[in-house]
């Protein structure tokens, strides 16, 4: 657990690689969630539901 | 360490030695109880399911309400609210940090409980009996909409407390470098929870609004696709919580690291990423989506999220085997599982709840999400035996694991029957595997879910398919195994409580455990049975300061020694094995798919 901590603990953030920067950017993480599901999920499928003839008809 | 900007009660943990701060322990506790009591409430459910079954017990309207309560109440209730306790247990003693806003987190605990309360009202009054999908036009009383409403607001509004306690254990430096796996983890299953709720209020927000009578109508197709997002959504985040829980009970029991710790990450990354897609197999039969949707999302873009569960399925075996050589055991292929602790509940649960996990709901997942093989066992008792797989095998075998430890540690009381505690994982597997795999082979024969009685006696037209043939073995063989999952399950709740009612105050609570992390690894009981079993120290420091390594795996004869290249053989030979199992079982289903649907 806390033992699992990077062997980077100490260095200065700007000296981690790219990857690792990425990785522990919660907002980012957050975007991606949030954007990669959004995309192919609900915004494609709710596209092909309201082109269909019969979408919000009573 | 810096101290927190505002220092909250806090005590060192004899145990783990982190600091524990008074406000999230109470928070942690308080939700795990709630938590525990919504298990036992579901598993009391799941009797008179079981027992209907053989037409003992209630009447199908009864059954009907029992369904939707039962469905809801262990798939959303006592998984979130565990998860919640798990969120503010793993931002605050795990980062050695603080609650941000406890008195926020005591109101959403109110709200989420009133909004449980409120859910179960309805549906057990017969005033929601719209089961777990409430597809529409079903129609459920508005206090079932709003409580389910308050429920997900509320979890929303843990995770937001969870991500403002890293954010400020950050800024007061009481960690450094990048999270532990284990908060990183649980920060990939808040994450994914962000969109499942959101999606999830829309759905119930549209339904809650039509049944108020402000919104006219709402779509059935466009309910459904909001509605998957919260309903396997919500299975996702115990996915990533219960990855999570197994990392950390590996280090609880064996005092395991993972072995590429970057790698895991990049495999929490890709369930944040692709797991949400797992929504799509539910709607593989719905008219309004289109065949490129379904299989882009199911046939394709899936499979990373597969991926992400294939390197945890190597990681994790191979942390235990890395940790049991280190600790000696480095004889054969096998020697490290073989003397692992399995009397430890936490070992035995995580062992249990990865094998089944893997071999059964993993691979049974995939098949159903592959367009085709979806066709052969949709909307049959396959699914439900899938899930209960997934759900019941994995994530709750798994959060019953690490409450034997999180339960004694953070209320300082000593665990009650460790001897029925070390029994117990082993029944309620048994019982949970036994009636799942039953389940599918009732699938597979075409048995529907959601149906009390498989005759359709109160139809027009009965139907003696089911009645008849092996069906009733089948289904006979499902309410032996739910049984006995059920006594599993009492056994569990009986040590909880017990143990937080008339458990002895101690300083020690990891009395009667085994715990190979921090200071309780440094075996404080170096005799008997508290003690971490040692077969040989694998390096001994020489006169010169220096350490001489000894021979990390050894017994291995003729073409089997070449494994020895590899740190950790003997899981590669069981991720070999679980490959060509993974392979069978989508050759079996292919066929099957061809005897169902011959080509030319």
């Amino acid at each position: 657990m806390s033992e699992d901590v990077s062997e980077d603990v100490g260095k200065d953030r700007g000296d981690l690689p790219w990857q690792q920067r990425m990785l522990d950017n919660l907002w980012l993480l957050i975007a991606i969630s949030i954007v990669v599901p959004g995309i192919l999920y609900l915004g494609w499928g709710l596209w092909e539901l309201v082109e269909l003839p019969t979408w919000g008809a009573r | 360490m810096a101290a927190p900007a505002t220092p909250a009660p806090s005590r060192v943990c004899n145990v783990t030695g982190f600091t524990i701060e008074r406000n999230g322990q109470r928070l942690a506790l308080a939700n795990g109880v709630v938590a525990i009591a919504l298990l036992a409430f579901g598993g009391f459910q799941a009797i008179l399911i079981a027992l209907e079954r053989q037409g003992l017990a209630i009447s199908a309207d009864w059954w009907y309400r029992l369904i939707a309560s039962h469905g809801t109440t262990m798939l959303l209730f006592w998984l979130l609210f565990f998860e919640v306790a798990a969120l503010y247990w793993g931002s605050t003693m795990l980062l050695n940090a603080r609650m941000v806003a406890p008195r926020l987190a005591w109101a959403n605990f109110v709200m989420m409980t009133a909004g449980v309360l409120a859910a179960q009202w309805a549906m057990l009054s017969g005033n929601a009996t719209v089961m777990f999908t409430a597809y529409p036009p079903l129609e459920g009383h508005p206090i079932y909409y709003a409580g389910v409403l308050l429920f997900a607001v509320g979890v929303l509004i843990a995770c937001i407390h969870f991500f403002a306690n890293v954010v400020v254990a950050k800024r007061e430096r009481t960690y450094e470098g990048s999270l532990p796996l284990v908060v990183y983890g649980l920060a990939a299953a808040a994450i994914i929870a962000l969109y499942a709720l959101g999606t999830g209020a829309v759905a119930y927000g549209m339904l809650f609004l039509n049944s108020i009578g402000l919104l006219e109508t709402v779509d059935p197709a466009t309910y459904r696709l909001f509605f998957w997002g919260i309903g396997h959504g919500a299975q996702q985040v115990n996915l990533a919580a219960m990855v999570a829980v197994w990392y950390a009970l590996i280090a609880l029991t064996v005092g395991g690291r993972p072995v590429n710790e970057g790698l895991s990450r990049v495999a929490f990354l890709l369930y944040i990423a692709f797991i949400h897609l797992g929504a799509v197999p539910h709607l593989l039969v719905d008219p309004g989506l289109g065949t490129s949707h379904r299989i882009m999302n199911t046939s394709y873009m899936l499979y990373l999220a597969v991926l992400a569960s294939l390197i945890h399925a190597f990681s994790l075996p191979a942390s235990i085997e890395v940790a049991q050589r280190e600790r000696g055991f480095t004889k054969g292929m096998f020697q490290w599982l073989k003397k692992g602790p399995w009397r430890e509940p936490g070992f035995s649960s995580l062992v249990l709840s990865i094998v089944v996990f893997g071999f059964f709901a993993g691979v049974t997942g995939v098949l159903m999400g592959t367009m085709q093989l979806n066709m052969l066992v949709h909307n049959t008792l396959f699914v439900p035996g899938h899930f209960h797989s997934t759900v019941v095998s994995g994530t709750t075998l798994a959060f019953m694991g690490i409450s034997y430890y999180l339960v004694p540690i953070l209320s300082q009381r000593r665990l009650v029957a460790p001897k029925m505690a070390r029994w117990q994982p082993y029944v309620f597997a048994a019982g949970v595997f036994t009636f799942t795999v039953a389940m599918m082979f009732a699938g597979q024969l075409g048995v529907p879910r959601r149906v009390p009685e498989l005759g359709y006696e109160a139809a027009p037209l009965g139907l003696d398919q089911f009645v008849t043939g092996p069906v009733p073995l089948i289904m006979l063989v499902v309410t032996l195994g739910g049984v006995v999952a059920i006594v599993g399950g009492i056994m569990y709740v009986y040590i909880m409580v017990m143990t937080l009612l008339k458990g002895e105050r101690t300083e020690t609570p990891d009395d009667g455990l085994r715990i190979a992390f921090g200071p309780a690894a440094r075996m404080r009981a170096p005799a008997g049975e508290g003690a971490v079993e040692t077969a040989a120290p694998t390096a001994t420091v020489t006169a010169d300061g220096g350490e001489q390594e000894h021979e990390h795996i050894t017994g291995l004869k003729g073409r089997w020694r070449r494994w020895t290249r590899f740190e950790a053989p003997g899981t590669y030979l069981l991720v070999l094995i679980f490959l060509a199992w993974f392979v069978v079982f989508y050759v079996i289903a292919h066929v099957n798919l061809s005897q169902s649907w011959p080509v030319g």
